[in-house]
């Protein structure tokens, strides 16, 4: 399979993501925060570095 | 728990009650909702105040408006339905022009009475990042190749800003 197909699919998938309206983005955003915290929980429990993230005590 | 309309639906009123002359979300949520979600941790608003305020105290009569109003402050951040937003004064001509030019569309096509938001657009994003000392940072970098990737940046335009700038 060439390797352009996969790929084709990807861009296909961004660019998707980057037409959905204000309000979708921001939810998706807050549901990066929690995912990102949930993260720093392993990562702190692996002695790991955390990255600095409280999510919003917010809906979209 | 607060709704992220609630705090463009207070933007709002600190423009029309001339608390502020105008603003416009910049940083990481302007990349998010120009391109694609990321994680970021506070919303920065950029806003120019009316009047003439004092040089070293500039976001006097903002941070006074909020305490008449009893809204709660978090560090550096005013806490609004939830969301630690970040003001900062415009700090230059760019970016001055860059709030003044801000896009405005609404928050949720489905809902008839959805506020606005108003975004810096992303060829200003990129150019106050590439003049400002100390803003030029990896994740910046990162996040101006992602606009322009999404064919969002005007070259023609980004010339003309770095060419005035450096004047």
């Amino acid at each position: 399979m060439k390797p352009t197909t996969p790929f084709a699919g990807k861009a296909q998938w961004h660019a998707q993501q980057r037409q959905l309206p204000p309000r979708e983005k921001i939810r998706i955003l807050i549901e990066l925060q929690r995912r990102e915290a949930e993260s720093n929980l392993i990562r702190k429990s692996l002695g790991r570095p955390a990255v600095a993230m409280n999510p919003w005590d917010t809906q979209a | 728990m607060g709704q992220f309309r609630d705090v463009l639906l207070l933007l709002s009123r600190l423009k029309t009650e001339g608390v502020i002359h105008d603003y416009a979300i910049g940083g990481a949520v302007a990349v998010s909702l120009w391109a694609e979600p990321v994680a970021t941790q506070d919303l920065d608003v950029i806003v120019t105040i009316a009047g003439d305020p004092h040089p070293l105290d500039p976001l006097r009569p903002l941070l006074d408006w909020f305490n008449q109003h009893g809204q709660a402050f978090e560090g550096e951040h005013v806490l609004i339905a939830g969301v630690p937003v970040q003001f900062l004064v415009a700090w230059s001509p760019l970016v001055r022009e860059a709030v003044a030019t801000a896009a405005e569309t609404v928050y949720d096509p489905a809902d008839p009475q959805s506020p606005t938001i108003r975004l810096i657009r992303p060829t200003y994003l990129v150019a106050m990042w590439q003049t400002d000392q100390g803003a030029d940072t990896p994740r910046r970098r990162e996040r101006a190749a992602g606009l322009r990737e999404a064919g969002l940046v005007d070259d023609t335009l980004l010339t003309e800003l770095f060419s005035r700038t450096k004047t």
